[in-house]
């Protein structure tokens, strides 16, 4: 499945919202640093947006970044035939009936005879 | 212009799976791409090799000549473009000239597989199969690494009935894809036709671990099979051995007729039929 | 003049499986009836294409051959001759195209024939038989004189050129293309019918 605009859009937005959350927290901590208070933990709303964003990055990756493969490691082989598999094209010779074969041949075949 | 997208794409395939389908490559050129050179985007020169290789198997030498002369206007300098030419050459069986065009890209590049390779497929071309298997060997003490000589070595031995050396080849070939169900199956292939009951027991144990790999493959299934009964029916086996075979070969052919279970052809039951008979 | 006669699907079939593979080396069997199996006189009513890869290894060809016996002894046939044709465009000797095949063809048949594709003679219109045979006689196979080769119809000509001309290779399924694909029907019925079909157009 190819990476859609929509899944792209997800992924931005994801990171966009994950910095927001970065952003929030920093301003949390500079904000108990002026009114001298301790930390004890973040505000709830801000953790929430963070796994809230972790979830959507993490769903817009997996979209982004193509299909999965099979773990097992001959899964991708079973569809390799001999029908191709024998090509080796650094090999191949051209004399061969093909050339027999080319409509365009028969109109000159005879000249040679 | 989704004409040309959805050859390109078509092209990539073939690319790909290494399909040499150059009938139906040379028809897509000709319909959607040959007045479309400049829309080929990056592909370019992959896909004007691929065109020129399939022209020159069905000795449409205009198209190829096409093809080399776009590759030259991006590539003036390269030796794989020269390669091309030099396969030009071979098309019209003008052997001596393409050898002297290889010899110089090795004159430049002493370490250009790709001419040399060229250098053995002309020796096969001539009908020299001997003199080729030498050349390829001696070119795979340099590259041993190299997959695709070993496969063409194979397939020489294969031709001139060498059956103990192309196994060596494919034994290689395995060490370098251990994964592969086809070289399980064609090591086994080549054991089974080189015959003696030694060999068939090796063929027995390729014909299981390519089902391993691959169940639906139908010449393991059968080699199996052929294997399995001609072990049951040896004289010389004993018979704790004769009663596992016949029981793995009493597997294979339920399997076999599994795999024909939904399939429409005609007379399958005695297509089948004619294997227990023996 | 005892004769090699050729049908319209055993000559179709050979042709259209070596056009089908050109770059490769391919063979197949050939059948005729069981009735006529005395002296040389000889009749391939149909053709069955076996391999185009690594026509050398045996265990495929057995099964095949098995099959094969089995079906064509149904119909009152039996496997007679062998034909192939070699990838190397100049080669068309018969050292070269013999094969274990064409070896045990005696024991089933008194005077089979080895059929070797004249590579040089193919073409899409072709104006005389591309083959070249050779018979079993007297221990050994004979290369046979030209002239003993006929087709029946005498038309078959034009219609395997028909064939090849509207891309019939396409149809054409041998016993390696159903080993990859066990769907496809290497007994080939559908071109047999389109074979049929362009033999009554020609009559």
């Amino acid at each position: 499945m190819p990476a859609t605009l929509f899944h792209r859009f997800v992924l931005t937005i994801g990171f966009l919202s994950l910095f927001h959350v970065a952003y929030s927290a920093a301003q949390h901590r500079s904000y108990l640093r002026l009114n001298e208070l301790d930390f004890t933990h973040l505000p709830l709303d801000v953790i929430i947006q963070a796994f809230i964003s972790l979830f959507v990055i993490m769903y817009g990756v997996m979209n982004v970044a193509g299909d999965f493969k099979e773990i097992k490691a001959s899964a991708e082989l079973e569809n390799r035939f001999w029908e191709t598999f024998k090509n080796v094209p650094s090999f191949y010779t051209f004399s061969h009936r093909g050339r027999f074969l080319n409509p365009s041949y028969s109109s000159y075949k005879g000249d040679d005879e | 212009m989704t004409n040309v997208n959805s050859s390109l794409d078509q092209l990539r395939v073939w690319r790909e799976n290494n399909d040499r389908k150059s009938r139906e490559i040379i028809e897509i050129w000709i319909r959607n791409l040959n007045s479309n050179v400049q829309k080929l985007g990056k592909e370019k020169p992959l896909v004007l090799e691929q065109v020129c290789i399939a022209a020159l198997d069905c000795n449409e030498l205009g198209i190829a000549q096409k093809c080399i002369q776009e590759l030259y206007k991006d590539f003036p300098k390269s030796l794989r473009v020269k390669k091309f030419e030099a396969m030009f050459l071979e098309a019209q069986e003008k052997y001596e000239e393409a050898i002297e065009i290889l010899d110089n890209i090795i004159k430049h590049d002493e370490t250009h597989s790709g001419a040399k390779k060229r250098k053995i497929a002309i020796l096969k071309a001539q009908g020299r199969n001997v003199e080729a298997i030498k050349e390829l060997a001696d070119y795979l003490k340099i590259f041993m690494a190299d997959v695709e000589a070993w496969q063409e070595l194979s397939e020489l031995y294969i031709t001139e009935q060498d059956f103990s050396k192309a196994a060596f080849c494919v034994e290689e070939l395995i060490l370098h894809n251990p994964h592969n169900h086809l070289l399980h199956q064609r090591y086994a292939d080549i054991k089974y036709t080189q015959g003696g009951l030694e060999n068939i027991e090796i063929a027995r144990s390729y014909y299981c671990q390519a089902v391993k790999l691959n169940p639906n493959n139908m010449r393991a299934l059968y080699g199996l099979y052929l294997a399995t009964t001609a072990i049951a029916t040896s004289q010389k086996c004993s018979s704790q051995k004769k009663k596992e075979a016949l029981k793995l070969s009493e597997w294979v052919l339920d399997e076999i007729q599994s795999q024909y279970k939904d399939v429409e052809v005609s007379d399958m039951e005695e297509r089948l039929g004619a294997l227990q008979l023996n | 003049m005892s004769d090699i006669t050729f049908s319209a699907r055993a000559y179709c079939k050979i042709i259209l499986h070596a056009a089908k593979y050109p770059h490769c080396s391919v063979n197949g069997v050939l059948l005729s009836k069981s009735s006529s199996s005395k002296g040389k006189e000889i009749e391939f009513v149909d053709a069955v294409p076996l391999f185009h890869i690594a026509l050398n290894l045996t265990p495929m060809a057995e099964i095949a051959l098995m099959q094969i016996d089995e079906l064509a002894s149904q119909q009152d046939l039996v496997i007679s001759g062998y034909y192939t044709a070699l990838e190397n465009i100049r080669d068309c000797s018969f050292e070269k195209a013999t094969h274990r095949i064409a070896d045990k063809l005696p024991s089933n048949f008194p005077s089979p024939c080895l059929v070797v594709v004249d590579n040089t003679k193919l073409g899409i219109h072709m104006d005389n038989v591309a083959l070249k045979v050779a018979q079993f006689v007297d221990g050994s196979y004979k290369p046979s004189d030209t002239n003993r080769i006929c087709l029946n119809p005498d038309t078959a000509l034009d219609v395997c050129s028909g064939l090849l001309e509207r891309s019939g290779y396409n149809l054409i399924v041998d016993f390696d293309n159903h080993l990859d694909n066990i769907s496809l029907d290497w007994m080939n019925p559908q071109l047999n019918e389109e074979i049929d079909n362009l033999v009554s157009v020609f009559d």
